[in-house]
């Protein structure tokens, strides 16, 4: 063995910004060998992504390496020439982004923007590269190479679009590939796929990969060794296996300890106080002194080292010198089921809804077809409880949130809230109900509104509703709620662009509950945000629900969210609910083969899950398969599920599942049917 | 494509029946016809009501309206102009000389510019904040803020001072004596050309600073490819979209706009015969003029949209 293939040493970035140079990377050293998967964990902004592309050497205008060096194969990168450097890249070097749909060039097609690493880096030309580039093609799983090459970007679907980032980044058998966050934009079940893709082609190439991503799940399936980063530096360098029995850093610990499981379902997640500090100034202490629980005296006046703990471990925590502190261990039991209160009365009553939406085409604007976004979904929400509706991207589970709230126009189907009618209604009619049922948006960052202060968004829906009698009154109430979001009375004179991700998802969570909702829905509220800020908001969700009582419609596409919060869970696939039921029914026991599969996806720390891998994508709505709409991906299909779309079967008090499998297991049978 | 192709064209007569009735319309809500901008215009006032009675019938002004519609429009569906109302030649032939040289100055006043806006924004983009940018954005402001028959009279002089030589002011077709014809056009074409140029510059600048922050851009950095590949396959594709658009609308402008510069350059152009045309109340030739421009204006539009989805695949597959 004769070193390590990657050796990043004393790294530096400074990323200019108008309060000074913010230290992004500061003194980061790590290894990574030959044919290793080495991780590189952390949340945003701890300064990860800029690591690789310092690595890279392709940081934006305003950043810049102060210090260190990054050795391939002992030769320093950062000292070689533009233009040497420019051979490294692609050819020895490679990197694929988070976001294929805007990291592929939009006006080139497949096969071009493959060709062209090929034709840079091996002398292949023309025909030759085209050929290299379709075989690659079909190492990464792409169907139908050969028409697919010629395609563009936005004629495929994510999954494939990643799938094309990787063959042109393994165009040439680069030595280090490096990914950054390769999955974060696509579902789980895609996940699963491009995960199992980069873990077979690493191995078959044997070469290294350093992957980057906030999700202690991938780590678990991917990674020989982790590292975590904090604020700029590395805070713990460990072995897989040992780092998930027993992360050694407080702050790696936390972040265990706020991954929502159903473990915890029967108390708070663990949150991690403050915020990161801001990396313009220096630091004399810690860096995670302010928000550790286990702080003492010399935290704040010394920095500590990156420890060496033998094993290859190593961690920068005073605790570790001397074993001050037994590490503790980081806990996996799942289990404990929260006593589940009778069900209350129902609040909303959902049944048959129906969203299409036309496509026209021509100089008529012909109707020519429909998308059934949402096509005949039907559920209950009761009082104090929550139910989530969990799909993948394009299921309609959005489009249900909207139509329901009547934001949208419902096509067929009917909404009752508390017995009356809402489908239909006019606006003017609708707006007195609309005090009751609000909704939280995915992303805190666009869903308010940028020149409005806070106490001014916060008015506005009172205005709106007339909620107290007069503006005196209204003011009265903001340091109230802003204390139930806990956020101090000072915010309501700033403006949302002041305030972190998570605090504006306190705002929204405010604006909402300004108006005295009994109903919210809350569609991905908390997708845009770290882990550690997730376990904050799904907290105060929590205890807001216990406190008021509210119902919940949570729209999410995270499984390990709806096992902690949810009551009740509906499964989508392509427009309908597939299978409904309690968490625990539907999350232990999946019934369906879509939530098996969609379930077995999700990376875990425990692992060792067998993943149910479904071929191909999902389909259009615009043109669903016939019979079951799952058939063509369904491991268990059966030639009936073809014939027909299955009924929904009762399977025991609360229970359903759209499938053929569980005809003679039914109950009832065909006479509780729904057709559909 | 063919049928996108054919759509496209009839969609145009809409429009273009849209443009005829309103100035036909318009040019009759202003006061005075051709007759009285003959007679009255002359200063005399003692030309009898009999005689301009006689004039109008002569003209047809005398029929109603909606026949003087259809008549036109049966004119122009069979591609006859008529005659001009004020001097009673055809109208082809009063177009067709100066409709050669207008068109040959907007196209090589519109190669001039491109060359010019492209590779300037290019590098001001590249070259952002330092010298050169300052550089080329200075050179393009001054180009829009300097009216071109200004430069016009600058360029004459100077040539005319410095060189003892004046451009030829008589115009000759290209296809006469290319040399002459070129010697006289260059001048208005580089004067009207920098202006133009000046609007494409900044586009182009502005274009490619936005597509060179994309994802796309760093992922071919990281692909190790040459800088001039990913300026040439990556960026420019992206970038150069808008400002067709903007070049394109300029264009179509200079082919009937250029009033002031054509004077200057002793130049007898469209620019100059649509101004005599609606002093002089010449309702067919102006209405033909209008008719030519609105036509050119919705070829080169057309041009420019089969140019897009060329360049652009998300337009050409949806």
């Amino acid at each position: 063995m004769s070193g390590p293939l990657l050796a990043v040493e004393s790294l530096q970035t400074l990323i200019d910004a108008s309060q000074g140079p913010v230290r992004a990377v500061d003194g980061v050293s790590f290894e990574l060998r030959t044919g290793e998967c080495f991780a590189l964990v952390g949340e945003s902004g701890c300064g990860k992504s800029v690591t690789a592309l310092s690595i890279m050497r392709l940081l934006p205008e305003a950043g810049r390496i102060a210090a260190g060096r990054v050795l391939l194969d002992g030769a320093d990168l950062l000292a070689l020439p533009e233009a040497a450097m420019r051979a490294v890249r692609g050819k020895r070097v490679a990197m694929i982004f988070q976001e294929p749909s805007t990291a592929l060039n939009p006006v080139l097609t497949v096969g071009r923007q493959i060709a062209e690493v090929i034709e840079r880096h091996s002398g292949l030309s023309g025909d030759a590269a085209r050929r290299r580039a379709l075989e690659l093609l079909e190492a990464v799983g792409i169907p139908d190479g050969a028409r697919r090459i010629d395609e563009y970007a936005f004629q495929l679907s994510g999954g494939l679009r990643q799938r094309v980032m990787i063959a042109a980044a393994l165009a040439v058998d680069p030595e280090v590939l490096i990914a950054d966050e390769p999955t974060t934009a696509l579902d789980v079940t895609i996940q699963a796929q491009i995960l199992d893709l980069l873990a077979k082609l690493q191995a078959e190439r044997g070469m290294a990969l350093l992957l980057i991503t906030h999700d202690l799940g991938i780590v678990a399936k991917m990674a020989q060794r982790v590292a975590v980063m904090y604020a700029g530096e590395i805070v713990e360098v460990a072995v897989r296996d040992e780092f998930l029995r027993a992360p050694q850093h407080p702050y790696s610990q936390k972040l265990f300890e706020s991954l929502p499981s159903p473990g915890r379902r029967a108390g708070e997640l663990a949150v991690i106080r403050g915020q990161v500090p801001a990396l313009t100034g220096g630091f004399r202490g810690c860096r995670f002194a302010e928000r550790c629980d286990l702080a003492f005296e010399r935290c704040r006046e010394e920095a500590p080292r990156l420890l060496e703990l033998g094993g290859g471990r190593r961690a920068r925590c005073h605790l570790r010198e001397a074993g001050l502190a037994p590490p503790r261990q980081a806990e996996l039991s799942s289990g404990i089921e929260r006593p589940e209160a009778k069900p209350q009365r129902t609040l909303l009553d959902v049944d048959g809804l129906k969203v299409h939406f036309q496509i026209r085409r021509g100089i008529f604007r012909r109707a020519v077809g429909y998308v059934r976004a949402v096509d005949g979904v039907s559920f209950a929400l009761h009082e104090g409880r929550t139910l989530a509706l969990v799909g993948e991207s394009g299921c309609g589970k959005t489009t249900a949130g909207k139509a329901l709230l009547q934001l949208l126009a419902p096509t067929a189907g009917s909404v009752r809230y508390e017995g009356a009618e809402l489908a239909g209604l006019s606006r003017a009619a609708m707006r007195p109900r609309r005090g009751a049922m609000q909704m939280i948006f995915q992303d805190p960052y666009a869903s308010l509104n940028p020149r409005m202060r806070v106490a001014e968004i916060l008015l506005e829906g009172m205005r709106a509703l007339g909620v107290g009698r007069d503006d005196a009154q209204r003011e009265a109430r903001l340091a109230e709620l802003l204390g139930e979001v806990g956020l101090p009375g000072e915010a309501l004179g700033r403006y949302p662009h002041e305030f972190s991700g998570g605090q504006r998802q306190r705002i929204a969570v405010a604006r909402a509950l300004a108006v005295n909702p009994r109903l919210i829905v809350c569609d991905e509220p908390t997708s845009a945000l770290d882990v550690s800020v997730q376990a904050q908001i799904l907290n105060l969700l929590r205890s807001l629900q216990q406190r008021r009582g509210i119902a919940y419609l949570f729209i999410t596409h995270n499984l390990s969210v709806v096992e902690y919060l949810a009551h009740e869970v509906a499964v989508m696939y392509l427009g309908r609910i597939v299978e409904r039921g309690t968490v625990q029914e539907v999350l232990r026991d999946p019934k369906h083969p879509y939530t098996q599969a969609l379930l077995s996806a999700v990376p875990t720390l425990e692992g060792g899950r067998e993943i149910i891998r479904l071929s191909g994508e999902l389909p259009s709505p615009a043109n669903p398969p016939a019979g079951c709409h799952f058939h063509p991906r369904c491991p268990k299909a059966r030639p009936e599920c073809r014939a027909a779309y299955p009924e929904n079967l009762p399977l025991g008090e609360s229970r359903t599942v759209a499938c053929v499998l569980y005809r003679g297991a039914s109950g009832e049978g065909s006479s509780a049917a729904s057709s559909s | 494509m063919a049928y996108y192709i054919l759509k496209r064209l009839l969609a145009m007569i809409p429009t273009l029946l849209g443009v005829a009735v309103l100035i036909f319309v318009l040019l009759r809500i202003v006061p005075g016809d051709v007759v009285e901008a003959r007679y009255l215009g002359q200063g005399s006032q003692f030309q009898s009501q009999e005689l301009m009675d006689l004039e109008r019938k002569k003209l047809g002004l005398d029929q109603p309206l909606w026949t003087q519609f259809t008549t036109w429009m049966a004119g122009l569906a069979r591609l006859d102009f008529g005659l001009s109302m004020w001097t009673g030649s055809p109208i082809t032939e009063e177009i067709k000389l100066r409709f050669a040289l207008s068109l040959q100055l907007a196209i090589m006043a519109s190669i001039f510019a491109q060359l010019l806006a492209i590779p300037l924004g290019i590098l001001a983009a590249l070259k952002q904040d330092t010298w050169v940018d300052y550089a080329v954005r200075v050179f393009s402001i001054a180009g829009l803020a300097m009216p071109s028959f200004w430069l016009g009279i600058l360029m004459i002089l100077t040539m005319l001072i410095v060189f003892k030589w004046v451009p030829p002011m008589v115009f000759t077709p290209l296809w006469v004596n290319p040399w002459e014809n070129l010697a006289q056009l260059i001048w208005p074409a580089l004067a009207v050309g920098y202006r133009y140029s000046a609007v494409g510059t900044r586009m182009m600048r502005s274009a490619m600073l936005e597509v060179l922050r994309e994802d796309y851009i760093r992922t071919a950095r990281a692909k190790g490819l040459w800088l001039k590949l990913i300026l040439a396959r990556h960026a420019l594709k992206n970038a150069i979209l808008p400002v067709l658009t903007v070049m394109s609308l300029e264009f179509a402008f200079l082919l009937g706009g250029l009033v002031v510069t054509e004077q200057v350059f002793n130049l007898n152009g469209l620019g100059m015969l649509f101004v005599e045309a609606i002093a002089r109340r010449d309702y067919t030739l102006t209405q033909a003029l209008v008719m030519l421009v609105a036509t050119f204006f919705l070829i080169v539009n057309f041009v420019v949209d089969i140019a897009y989805a060329w360049l652009d695949p998300r337009i050409r597959y949806r």
